[in-house]
Parts: structure tokens; C-alpha cells; sequence
């Protein structure tokens, strides 16, 4: 720069650089490693705008041998080297030393570029310690050279035959102002990828001096191919084949826009939200109008289609559960919170963005029937998931209260003690038997829960009818361990779970009925020997005004005959007995519930007849009524005693 | 001393199962072949028989009275099972002769609920009776209640075969029952033959006597004489009922009898519901006009056509419905008290029935016989006493006592206890001589008796006559005609679904995108609301009662009748809701089948015979045709696709992998095919010269392609001066049609129409044909 041109003006540009060095964060969002590698993106960016708009179709990327310096360059047009018209210096000065200067704001020029506040290359050219611009244009080299942001030598022609056109710029970042100024290769390389991604015409090569490294980026199946590559990279399994693509080719008020979408197995969404081929990891307007159309064309789609559920309600995150997408906006003027270029801001894009992805995202969905459903079954899923796990957080919470006794069915008659160990849990068929039983029991450590009528077959039924059985989520409540897979026997409140059932005809049904339940839902209960069923006694001898129980036939006999031994004469009244609540509550304590005098059948699966009792299970619950009946038949014969 | 006993799950299950299966069998939900009657009815009609003499001459008692006195003494369940079982028993439209009379409200055919049981009274029937008049004669076996403090009998001496008349419903485990009721009459006259032919066959019975089921109910049974003997025969099968129906004048039916079982209240609203939804156009109203008959009145449109109207009741309401004939019931075994499941056909049950007969019959004569040898006992004692009379009396004078007395007269008359007491009781006036001679009178007589009694219990043949003629006496008292027709099958009724379709003239919009519905008028084309972006391609005249075919780009034709478009001014419906369409079909061709929107048809002597490439065309047009992406056409005739399809559609074209068929267009046959290629070439041939397919086909070459070409379009031109518009990549448009071109013939290589470029696209304008409804 020479002194004649050094007027007044030009310190105003001095000036206009100061504050980026003071107050750099301002312009790059911070002086640690995402600022540095700012640097490099806002001069690749300003060469992707030139491939975007068509102008170049090659990009390189040189990491140089010292790790602290790099060069880019592009076959664009070549920033402008002729004489500012009001500025009277060369315009590529004026671009590189001039905040909100550029040839951007100018939609003739550039449709949609990534550099828009035009502080790009000045802001890089303040914080970098040296920065070298070299440009090929009109079959000349010029070059240029800058420290922390000022000129140190004038434009010159360093060759007057070049072949070509571009731009290159070389830059050292400033160690004075940043906290490291060593470049990651790794993150340039992802991010170079993503920009060939986001662009399928352009290639960009990256070169590592340090390990003598070359990767060419070129990817032409555009964001197609990088959604498969998010979808890999995330190991999601797509619920549908092809995903949808939408390209608009033209610009519609502003804003042309390219959409890739596909559902997925993953419990999260992901979208991937870029502006003129610039990341925006906090979304944005454009991002909200994506989740608008997904919203409303997917709702649309099943509402037209008859498939929402009727008793479900599904909101916009079920919809989206699952999906991974990528939305590149291109626009002219994009506002951003921030020079980092976060978010998305022109709040116009919402409707732009929804308004047209949701037609045709609708379109796609009625053009591939089993994409639709596919993509609806996922929803409605998701949907489900969320009703079942918002109905356990509930619950859970529930329990956490005062005391997570107050969560126990209001049925059951708890014991006194907390000890598992100690504590027994009668299950008892009718509310006419529990009333006796709750009257008999050792209330420190006998619970007692009454069950009005037959439970539901477990075998025949799915989890969700079982939960939603009154009776039996009763049973899984009281227990406290948990259903199926979640069982936690630590979590267990009785480990004595006693069935008491009449011995009728019907008792013996409900019997089976439970124990169904219990090896399809609660097996380990078994396994571990916590299952009982008691033994009410079976015969009533009155003799001599007095009542005896006999729990067997050969009780019975022993009865009989020491009363016979006593007197002969005595006459002997013998009943079979019928129900549980026949008895007084102290017969049935003193014949059945008393630990010290009562009979309990443990219940085992022994480990060699796992297979039939897995075979007597689903045979005589299942659904195959021919299969009940052939083994009715065949063992007609083993019942000695019916109840008539 | 704590016992644990350890038990395997399967063993306990295996043994708890079986018994509640066992009991449930036995004991709960089959009825047993001799009497026809659960346990729980058989409970009840014993109490009230037993225990509380409600005799039809007695005074009706609450039925909570008999509920209390079944459940304390004899079926300890709950008091509704209970009363539910005896209100069914009473009910005229669920027995075919019910046993039980009941006094209130009983319940009706309209699903209402009884009263309950503290309101309702209750007594036998005469026919109830029958069941068990001869139980006191000890005919039948006993067993001990629940608590072993009475004894129930195990079966009731039935004279009547009653499962067959009255039917009964269960499930039990694994196995259930469904045996319709029957006509006493024929069952009495079967039973009647059988004694005489005791081996008939159950196909000789339903030939001759029991023709089919008779409900109480009536209706009409469609099934023939070959399918009931099936059933009868193989003890199970599907049995159609209808109600009946007659024309009262042209503008009402009325509804004389349902189904049995079917709810009348719920039938009326099944009517009432289609008659809402128009779904029968022929019908304007229904009204329950029944009292204690069944009446419903059906109001047929003025001018409509009523048996289109009872098609539809017939097959989309309960007004026909099956019965699923089980004949599973209990079966007599070696231990009297338990009955074994059996299914079992008709000649079965009546041999049961009069088996069982035949050991009542015994039982009762041998109680006969035993009361009076007890009778003739005594008064043979008397007979002693009487001749001599005065020493007798001397001898009681000087007794001391009744025992020393009755021991003195042993001694001296060599009569035995029973005879002495009998003596000693006897009032002093019947020393008199009239009464004197009564007994001895008497005695002949029981003698007499009884000798005719022990020549029947010596013979069998006399024993089955006496049956014979039991039954006819019931047959007398209680038969009745028949109540349901069996009809056999009738001449069905025409079903016609277009019969309730009322029709009405439509247009049928499809756009672009390929939502579809139907407007009965439109404005203008722009009028039309479509969703943002899209546009109308199609706008054909139709009716509701014709159809519409939709041709997709993978060949398939879908075939709907205009009706079941959406019909409405909005959007419509994606064409993907009306059918099974797969990922990337869609819709290159419609053709409503109103010759409104169809193609006059063309004389044949206007189509010029050499045009003819194949001869002379097999099939009667109006036709369609259609081009692929590869070059390849074909015609098929539309009346082959006219009637609607289902919604996976009907294949017409087979379209090679990685092409597609680019249009369809309807065709009178004397149109010219105009087509064009991606790299310019246009063809323009006869119509004429395209085959018609029958079946789904590949096709015949339209056009020779160069590699690498492709069809783009084509359009049918009925005028010189119509054709297909294309658009250049150079942004110019020209229209391929005849009196530009020349007409060449179909295969040919066509001919370059631009010089540099390519054809974009082809434009196609909205069909829009109006021809004929105005608006």
C-alpha cells in the first residue's frame, strides 16, 4: 500500500477491523478450536457459493506441513482485482479489509451464497497472522499479502500468462488471538464431505502435508447419499426402502429447497438442517417448517387413509419419532442468530419450507402404499410407546409418594411386616372366603387378597388385556415385582404366594387360571419355590357335639376311628365339604392359614419336565378347543371325585 | 407340624383342569339324553314338584320361593343362574313347550328383562307332568345333595322325549351343544315307529317323521330333505332360518315371524339402520306393529320393487341367520350318577328315550305291583279274620293289650305282624256286612290286578304296547302342529347390489395427482377444488349405478362402481384408498361406462377393411388402448372390465420390468394412434390394426424404437385435425396429428418430426366430456 493512497478513508477500514480482533467471539463464536476451524470454513464457503452458483467445479484444500496454515483454492472467477469505484483500491482490498463488504448482497452476482454478512474474508484476513490471496483472472496472477489484517504489500501481477481462473487463499491463523491454532485434519475432512454431499456437482480434494494424505470429496448422489450415510453411521434400521427426495429446481419466493427423509427404527429423530450448504446444528425456521409438513402430510395421509387409531392420540413427536433427514435451504438473503450461522432466522422459510414439502411429501406417501404404511405403523408405534410409558413414568411416580403402600389394590388386606422373607400373600377366590380369611390370618405376616369370579387365560390373551384385567393387575400390584420381562424378584413383597381356593369344580378352575398367569408372566416366581397352593380340609365330621376337619381320606380314617375309640356309639356325621366360606374364620385359620398346623402344596417345574409342562400349558389353555377334547377324552378315567 | 408337599406344575394343573373339565361336562352345561335337561333344570322342576306341589291346578308361588328352595337344598350356586334357567323354562318363544308357567313378566322376544324374581309367581306346566309324574313310583335312581342331606334324582322319568322337543343350548370345556327343539307330534309318531321298527335309521325318521327341527318361533327352513338328513345323521350342521314375510298390497310387507333366537327389537334396528343409510332405497319405513303376535311392517317405496328390498334384509340382516346343529349330549354309563359326552344322531336319542322308557315303564309296574301284593297281604288277613269274626273279638276283649292282642291272633289265626296291626286298627263299623264285602270284593280285584301286572312284567311285547299307547294318550293331549315351514330351498331371491343403488347422474373428476370423487354438477373446470398444485385431468359423466375404470401404468385396470367414489366437493380421495395400488402406480387412463362419456360405436363397414391387420375384430367395442414406454400397444374390449373389481384389480397388460404403460384412452375403433418418441420420431396408425387381447398380454410393437428411444406419449384422434401436442427441448410445440402427417402403419420406424433436440413432454389436455348433461 502506498503512502499517496493512505488517506483518511483507509483508516476507517483499519478501524473497521479493530473490533474483530478485540472482540473476536463476536464474529466466530469464540477463540478455542470451533473458532479457528471458522476460519477455514468462511474461506470455503466463499468457494463452495462460487461452485453453487456454477461459477467453479473444483475446490482444494491444503493442510499445510506446519499444521497452523492453510490454502484454498478455487477455478471460480477470481475476486475482482480492478480499482474499487468509490473506494479507489483494488477490490479485493476492499473485500478482504472491509467488514460488510462483498459481492453478496448483490443477488446478480451470487443467488445464494453461505458468506452472506460479508464479513467472511475480512474477519479471517484480522485474525490470521499472515494471509495470502492469490488470483488468476484475465490470464494474469495477481498476489497479495496481509498481516492481521492489513496489507503488507500491494497487489501484484506475479505472472502475466496464467491459464484459468480462481482464487486462492492462503492463511495462518493468529496465536495471539487464539487459544490453539493447530488444525484438526479430521474435522476439516468430515466437513469438506459434507459440503460435496450437500452439492453434488463439486468436488473438493484435501490435502495433508503432514502425512502426505490426498482425499478427493465427490459425492453426486447429492443428500441421498449422505442420508444413507447418517442412516449407517447412526446404525438405523429404515422401516421403508427408498426415502423421500425432494428437489425443487427452481427458486419459489426466495428459496429453493432439498429435502431427504426416511423413518427408522431408532427411538430418536434426526434431522440435518442446512442453509446455502452451511450447517445449522440449532435448526431454525426452516427446520420448524420441515417438522410442520412431516406433521401435517403424514397426519393427513393416515387421516385420508382411515389408519389413526381411534382411541390414540398422536402428536407431532410420534410422527416424527424415528426419522433422519437432511434439509438444505438455498435463499438469497438468510438471516442467522450469530456469525456462527446456528440458526436459521427469516421467519417467512417456516411456511416456505412446510408449504412445500408437505404437498409432496403427501404425494409420495399415496404414491408408495407401502412406504405409507409402513411409515404409519411406525408412528402409531411410537405412538403407543409413548401412552405406555407416560402411563409407567405415572405410575412410577405414584409410587415414589408418601408411601408406595398407598399404590397397593385397595383389596388386598396387607400384613403388618415389610420383611419378603416373612411375609405370605393368600390369594383367595370370592369376597365370601376373604372376608373369613382377613378374620384367620396372622396380620403381621398373612396378606390376604380376594378375586371376584374366574381370572382372565392368561394363555389365551394378550399383555395388554392381562394388565388391563382388574383381577389380575391386582395380583401383579400386590406382588410389586414387575410383569415378564421387567420381573425383579428383589422387588417381591410375599415370598409365600398361597392359592386358596374352594375345593370345587370352580376353585380347581381358578386354580389354573392363576397358575396359567403365573408361569406365562411371573415363571421365576415358580421357579424359585414362591408359589403355593393350600390345602382347605376336605371332610366335616360332627361327632358328639363336636366338629372335627378332615384334610384327606386318610385323615378321615384317623378321625373316625379315635372317635369310635373313645365310644363306640357315637354317632358319626360325615359331609364333604364345599366351600370356603362354610367355615368359621377360626376353623379356616386353624385348618388352613396357621403355618404351624396347615398343609401347603409347593408348586415346582421340576427341570426334566420343563417341555410337558410347557406342552400341558398351551394344550389344555390354548385356543385349540380339538386339542382339549382329545385330552378330555383320553383321560376321563384319572378323576376319581366330580362335583355335581 | 408344618407340611410342605412339593407338586409339579403340570401335574397339578393336568389334575385341577380335568376335574372342572369333567365337572362342567357332566354336571353343568350338557343335558342328558333321557330327559333332555341340565342338572340345574332338573333341580328346579323336581323342587317345585317335590317339595313345593306347585302343580298346575296349585296356586302360583313366588319364584324367588323356588329359587330359594333349588339353591338351599339342592344346586348350590348363585340364586341368578337359577332363575335365569327357570325363566327360560317358561318362556313360549325359547321352549318349544315350556314346562314352567310363569305369571308377570317373563322377559319377551324383544330382549327385555324379566322381573325380578321377588315379583314373578310360578308353577308346572300339564306337559312338566309328564316329566315327572312317575318319579314317586321309584323309577329312577337317587343320589345324595351337595351336603348329603337329601337325595336328588339323577334323571327324571320323562315321558316325553324332551331334548329333542325342547333343544338345548351349552358350552362346556372343549365341547358344546346346540339341538334345535322339534314338533311333538312327529317326535311321538317316530318314537311310535320305532317301537315298531326298533333298527330304523335316522334317514328313515327324518324321511318319514321328524321332517326338521320346529321352532317356537315358526320361520321357514331352506335347507333340503338330503341336508337335514346330514345333519340328523352326523349329529352336527348348519341349519338356514328365515323369517317369514307376505305382501300386504304393493306397498307393504309384513314380517310374520324371526328367527329363533334373534332379538326382535335388535332386527328392527338392523332395519331401521339400512333403511337410514339408504343402503335399501326400496324401503321408506319399519314399524313393530306386534302384540303378542310378530308384526312388523315394512313400507316398500311407491313403484319399488319389494323382493329387491327382502334380498337385501335378507342377507344383511338377522331376518336369515344359521343354526349350527350340535346333537352333543350325556349319555347313560355303568354308574348311574355320571352321564359320558356323546354326539349322537337322531335315531340315538329316540332309541334312548325309549329305552329309558321301557326300564321306567318296568320299575313303575313293579312298584304297581309291589303296593298292591302289600294291599292283597293285608286283606287276606281280613279274609281270615272274617270267618271267624266273633272269636276274634273274644280274643281282643280278653287281651291285656295291642301287643298281647296281636300276638294272640297271630297265634291263633297263623296271620303274620303287618296283617295282626292291620286288624287291630281296623274301625268297628267295618264289621258291618257291607264292608265285609267290600273287602273281599276288593281283594278279587287287586288279585285280579296283579296277575295282570306279573303277566306284563313277563312280557315284553305286552310292555311296548302299553308304551304305544301312553304315548299316543300324550300325543292326544298335547300335540301340535307344526310351527315352522320346512320349506327347503326356495328360489333365492335375486341379490343384485346394484338393485340398491339409487342412481343419479354424476361426473367423475380425477386429477393429476390421482385423487378421485364425484360432483353431481361443476362450474367450470377451474372451478373445481383440487389440492394446491394439482389439477384435473379427467372429468367423465357417469351414474352412481355404472362404473368407472381406472387403468394404472402397471397394467391393472380397477373397476368401481361411481357410487363408491367419494362424493363430495372437496379434495376427494387418494386413488390409493380405493384400491391396492402398489409404490409407484398410478393413473394413466380413466373411462366411465355411461355411453354418455364412451365413444359412439362406428359402423364396421366405416372402418376400412385393410385396417384390419389381425381380421375382423372378435370382440364388440367400445375399447381401450394403450402404450408402453417400450413401444408395445394393445385393445381389449371394456365391457371385459366392466364390473367392479376387487381391490387388487384386474391385470389387462403385461408391462415389461423397467417400462411403463404411458396412457390408456377409450376407443370406438376408427380412431388413428398418434404417437411420439423422446428423440422425435412420430407414428400415426389406424386403431384398426391394434388385436384385441382377451386376457393380459404383452402387446404388439406400436412403433420400431431406435435403442435407447422411448414412447413418450400417444393420444387417440377421432378428426383430421385432432392429435398429440409435444413439446420440444427447444421450447417449441407441435401437434402430431393426420392431416400433418401421414397415416402409416402400425410397426413402423415413424418418422423425425424435429431436426435438432429432443421431445420434453407431451401435453396432454383435461379430458373433459359433458355430452349430454346440462347444468
Amino acid at each position: 500500500m502506498s503512502e499517496s493512497t493512505y488517506t483518511g478513508k483507509n483508516i476507517q477500514v483499519l478501524e473497521g477491523l479493530e473490533p474483530v480482533r478485540k472482540r473476536p467471539g463476536m464474529y466466530i463464536g469464540g477463540t478455542g478450536k470451533p473458532g479457528l476451524h471458522h476460519l477455514l470454513w468462511e474461506v470455503v464457503d466463499n468457494a463452495v457459493d462460487e461452485a453453487t452458483n456454477g461459477y467453479a467445479s473444483q475446490i482444494d484444500v491444503t493442510l499445510h506441513k506446519d499444521g497452523r496454515s492453510i490454502t484454498v483454492t478455487d477455478n471460480g472467477r477470481g475476486i475482482p482485482v480492478d480499482k474499487h469505484p468509490t473506494k479507489k483500491i483494488p477490490t479485493i482490498e476492499v473485500i478482504l479489509t472491509t467488514l460488510h463488504a462483498g459481492g453478496k448482497f448483490d443477488s446478480s452476482n451470487y443467488i445464494t451464497s453461505g458468506g452472506l454478512h460479508g464479513v467472511g474474508a475480512s474477519v479471517v484476513n484480522a485474525l490470521s497472522e499472515e494471509l495470502v490471496a492469490t488470483v488468476k483472472r484475465d490470464g494474469a496472477t495477481w498476489e497479495q499479502r496481509y498481516e492481521r489484517g492489513k496489507p503488507v504489500t500491494k497487489l501484484k501481477k506475479v505472472s502475466s500468462s496464467s491459464r484459468g481462473t480462481g482464487t486462492s487463499i492462503y492463511f495462518r491463523p493468529d496465536a495471539d488471538i487464539f487459544e490453539t491454532v493447530d488444525f484438526d485434519a479430521d474435522i476439516i475432512g468430515d466437513n469438506l464431505e459434507t459440503k460435496t454431499y450437500l452439492n453434488g456437482a463439486l468436488r473438493i480434494a484435501f490435502k495433508n502435508e503432514a502425512t502426505g494424505e490426498r482425499k478427493e470429496f465427490h459425492h453426486e448422489g447429492g443428500i441421498e447419499e449422505f442420508l444413507a450415510h447418517k442412516i449407517d453411521l447412526a446404525g438405523a434400521r429404515p422401516v421403508h426402502p427408498d426415502p423421500f427426495v425432494l428437489r425443487q429446481e427452481k427458486m419459489d419466493q426466495g428459496a429453493r429447497v432439498e429435502v431427504c427423509l426416511q423413518w427408522s427404527e431408532s427411538p430418536r429423530e434426526a434431522l440435518f438442517s442446512y442453509v446455502n450448504g452451511i450447517p445449522t446444528p440449532d435448526g431454525g425456521t426452516h427446520e420448524q417448517g420441515l417438522k410442520d409438513a412431516i406433521r401435517s402430510a403424514v397426519r393427513s395421509y393416515m387421516d385420508t387413509h382411515d389408519m389413526l387409531p381411534k382411541k390414540l392420540e398422536i402428536s407431532a413427536d410420534d410422527i416424527r419419532e424415528g426419522v433422519l433427514g437432511i434439509v438444505n435451504l438455498f435463499m438469497v438473503d438468510p438471516q442467522f442468530q450469530g456469525q456462527t450461522k446456528e440458526k436459521l432466522n427469516n421467519p417467512e422459510i417456516k411456511s416456505v419450507v412446510s408449504g412445500a414439502v408437505r404437498l409432496e411429501l403427501e404425494q409420495f406417501l399415496n404414491r408408495h402404499p407401502s412406504t405409507g404404511e409402513a411409515i404409519a405403523t411406525r408412528v402409531i408405534q411410537a405412538a403407543k410407546a409413548r401412552h405406555a410409558s407416560r402411563a409407567a413414568a405415572t405410575s412410577v411416580r405414584r409410587k415414589t409418594s408418601v408411601s408406595h403402600r398407598l399404590n397397593l389394590p385397595g383389596k388386598l388386606a396387607d400384613c403388618a411386616s415389610t420383611s419378603p422373607e416373612e411375609s405370605e400373600l393368600f390369594i383367595v377366590e370370592g369376597d365370601s372366603a376373604g372376608g373369613s380369611a382377613k378374620q384367620g390370618r396372622e396380620r403381621a405376616t398373612q396378606a390376604i387378597l380376594p378375586l371376584r369370579g374366574k381370572v382372565l387365560n392368561a394363555e389365551q390373551a394378550t399383555l395388554k388385556k392381562v394388565m388391563d384385567n382388574k383381577e389380575l393387575s391386582n395380583v401383579v400390584q400386590a406382588l410389586g415385582c414387575g410383569i415378564g420381562d421387567q420381573i425383579d424378584l428383589g422387588k417381591l413383597r410375599y415370598h409365600k404366594v398361597i392359592l386358596l381356593m374352594d375345593a370345587d369344580s370352580d376353585g380347581h378352575h381358578i386354580s389354573t387360571l392363576l397358575l396359567t398367569f403365573l408361569y406365562r408372566y411371573m415363571k421365576p416366581l415358580i421357579e424359585e419355590g414362591f408359589v403355593f397352593i393350600a390345602q382347605p380340609p376336605l371332610y366335616r365330621i360332627d361327632a358328639a357335639k363336636q366338629t372335627y376337619w378332615a384334610l384327606d381320606d386318610e385323615d378321615r380314617e384317623r378321625i373316625t376311628n379315635h372317635i369310635r375309640k373313645k365310644n363306640r356309639s357315637t354317632k358319626i356325621e360325615l359331609q364333604r365339604f364345599k366351600g370356603l366360606g362354610e367355615m368359621m374364620p377360626q376353623t379356616l385359620k386353624e385348618t388352613t392359614l396357621d403355618p404351624e398346623k396347615r398343609r401347603l402344596l409347593q408348586v415346582t417345574i421340576p427341570d426334566t419336565e420343563r417341555l410337558v409342562t410347557e406342552q400341558t400349558i398351551s394344550e389344555l389353555m390354548g385356543k385349540d378347543a380339538s386339542a382339549r377334547f382329545d385330552f378330555i377324552m383320553n383321560n376321563v378315567d384319572e378323576v376319581d371325585d366330580l362335583d355335581v | 407340624m408344618p407340611v410342605v408337599d412339593v407338586i409339579p406344575l403340570h401335574e397339578t394343573t393336568r389334575s385341577r383342569y380335568l376335574n372342572y373339565a369333567l365337572s362342567v361336562i357332566t354336571a353343568r352345561a350338557l343335558p342328558d339324553i333321557r330327559d333332555g335337561l341340565k342338572p340345574v333344570q332338573r333341580r328346579i322342576l323336581y323342587a317345585m314338584y317335590t317339595n313345593l306341589h306347585l302343580y298346575p291346578d296349585a296356586r302360583f308361588k313366588k319364584s324367588a320361593t323356588v329359587v330359594g328352595e333349588v339353591m338351599g337344598k339342592y344346586h348350590p350356586h348363585g340364586d341368578s343362574a337359577i332363575y335365569d334357567a327357570m325363566v327360560r323354562m317358561a318362556q313360549e318363544f325359547s321352549l318349544r313347550a315350556p314346562l314352567v308357567e310363569g305369571h308377570g313378566n317373563f322377559g319377551s322376544l324383544d330382549g327385555d328383562s324379566p322381573a325380578a324374581m321377588r315379583y314373578t309367581e310360578a308353577r308346572l306346566r300339564p306337559l312338566a307332568m309328564e316329566l315327572l309324574s312317575e318319579i314317586k313310583k321309584e323309577t329312577v335312581a337317587f343320589r345324595p345333595n351337595f351336603d348329603g342331606s337329601l337325595f336328588e334324582p339323577v334323571v327324571v322319568p320323562a315321558r316325553v322325549p324332551n331334548l329333542l322337543l325342547n333343544g338345548a343350548a351349552g358350552i362346556a370345556v372343549g365341547m358344546a351343544t346346540n339341538i334345535p327343539p322339534h314338533n311333538l307330534t312327529e317326535l311321538l309318531d317316530a318314537a311310535i315307529y320305532m317301537i315298531g321298527s326298533p333298527n330304523a335309521r335316522t334317514q328313515t325318521l327324518v324321511e318319514k317323521y321328524v321332517t326338521g327341527p320346529d321352532f317356537p318361533t315358526g320361520g321357514r327352513v331352506l335347507n333340503t330333505q338330503e341336508q337335514l338328513i346330514e345333519i340328523y345323521s352326523k349329529g352336527e350342521g348348519p341349519i338356514e332360518l328365515r323369517g317369514e314375510y307376505e305382501n300386504e298390497g304393493k306397498s307393504r310387507v309384513i314380517i310374520t315371524s324371526i328367527p329363533y333366537g334373534v332379538t326382535k327389537s335388535t332386527l328392527i334396528e338392523q332395519i331401521a339402520d339400512n333403511i337410514i343409510k339408504g343402503k335399501v332405497p326400496q324401503l321408506v319405513d319399519v314399524r313393530d306393529e306386534s302384540t303378542d303376535d310378530v308384526r312388523i311392517v315394512l313400507e316398500i317405496k311407491r313403484g319399488a320393487e319389494s323382493d329387491a328390498a327382502m334380498a337385501f334384509l335378507l342377507k344383511h340382516t338377522q331376518l336369515q341367520m344359521r343354526f349350527h346343529v350340535n346333537l352333543t349330549c350325556l349319555l347313560p354309563t355303568d354308574n348311574p350318577e355320571i352321564g359320558a359326552p356323546a354326539k349322537v344322531d337322531l335315531s340315538t336319542i329316540l332309541r334312548h328315550f325309549l329305552d329309558f322308557r321301557m326300564e321306567v315303564v318296568v320299575k313303575r309296574l313293579e312298584y304297581e305291583l309291589a303296593q298292591l301284593e302289600k294291599r292283597i297281604h293285608i286283606l287276606r288277613g281280613f279274609e281270615k279274620i272274617f270267618d271267624a269274626l266273633d272269636e276274634a273279638i273274644k280274643i281282643i276283649r280278653a287281651s291285656e293289650n295291642k301287643s298281647d292282642a296281636a300276638a294272640r291272633l297271630i297265634h291263633r289265626f297263623q296271620i303274620d305282624d303287618v296283617q295282626a296291626e292291620a286288624i287291630l286298627e281296623t274301625k268297628l263299623y267295618k264289621l258291618s256286612r257291607l264292608e265285609i264285602d267290600a273287602i273281599r270284593k276288593e281283594l278279587a280285584e287287586k288279585e285280579a290286578m296283579a296277575a295282570e301286572l306279573r303277566k306284563l312284567l313277563g312280557d315284553e311285547e305286552a310292555r311296548w304296547k302299553l308304551i304305544r299307547t301312553e304315548l299316543k294318550e300324550i300325543r292326544e293331549s298335547f300335540g301340535e302342529g307344526r310351527r315352522t315351514t320346512i320349506a327347503g330351498p326356495d328360489a333365492d331371491i335375486e341379490y343384485s347390489a346394484e338393485d340398491y343403488i339409487v342412481e343419479e347422474d354424476v361426473f367423475v373428476i380425477i386429477t393429476e395427482d390421482g385423487w378421485v370423487k364425484r360432483q353431481r354438477s361443476y362450474g367450470d373446470v377451474e372451478s373445481i377444488r383440487v389440492r394446491d398444485g394439482d389439477s384435473v385431468s379427467w372429468i367423465l359423466p357417469c351414474t352412481t349405478r355404472k362404473s368407472v375404470i381406472f387403468f394404472s401404468n402397471f397394467g391393472k385396470a380397477y373397476t368401481l362402481r361411481a357410487e363408491a367414489l367419494p362424493a363430495t366437493t372437496g379434495h376427494g380421495s387418494p386413488v390409493q384408498k380405493l384400491f391396492d395400488f402398489s409404490d409407484r402406480e398410478v393413473i394413466v387412463g380413466v373411462v366411465s361406462m355411461d355411453e354418455r362419456a364412451l365413444p359412439k360405436p362406428v359402423p364396421k363397414e366405416d372402418i376400412e377393411p385393410e385396417l384390419f391387420g389381425e381380421g375382423e375384430p372378435e370382440l364388440e367395442g367400445p375399447y381401450a388402448v394403450g402404450v408402453t414406454s417400450d413401444g408395445q400397444t394393445l385393445r381389449i374390449a371394456l365391457e371385459n372390465y366392466a364390473e367392479p373389481s376387487t381391490v387388487a384389480g384386474r391385470m389387462f397388460m403385461k408391462v415389461s420390468k423397467g417400462e411403463t404403460l404411458l396412457r390408456v384412452e377409450a376407443a370406438a375403433g376408427a380412431e388413428n394412434v398418434c404417437l411420439a418418441t423422446k428423440e422425435g420420431n412420430c407414428l400415426i396408425f389406424p386403431t384398426g390394426q391394434i388385436p384385441i387381447m382377451k386376457n393380459a398380454a404383452k402387446g404388439v410393437i406400436a412403433i420400431r424404437l431406435n435403442s435407447g428411444d422411448e414412447v413418450i406419449g400417444f393420444t387417440l384422434s377421432a378428426a383430421a385435425r385432432q392429435g398429440l401436442e409435444v413439446e420440444t427441448t427447444r421450447g417449441r410445440s407441435e401437434i402430431v396429428r393426420p392431416t400433418k402427417f401421414p397415416v402409416a402403419n402400425r410397426g413402423n420406424k415413424g418418422r423425425l418430426i424435429i431436426k435438432r433436440g429432443a421431445i420434453k413432454r407431451v401435453i396432454y389436455p383435461t379430458v373433459e366430456i359433458t355430452d349430454g348433461m346440462s347444468d
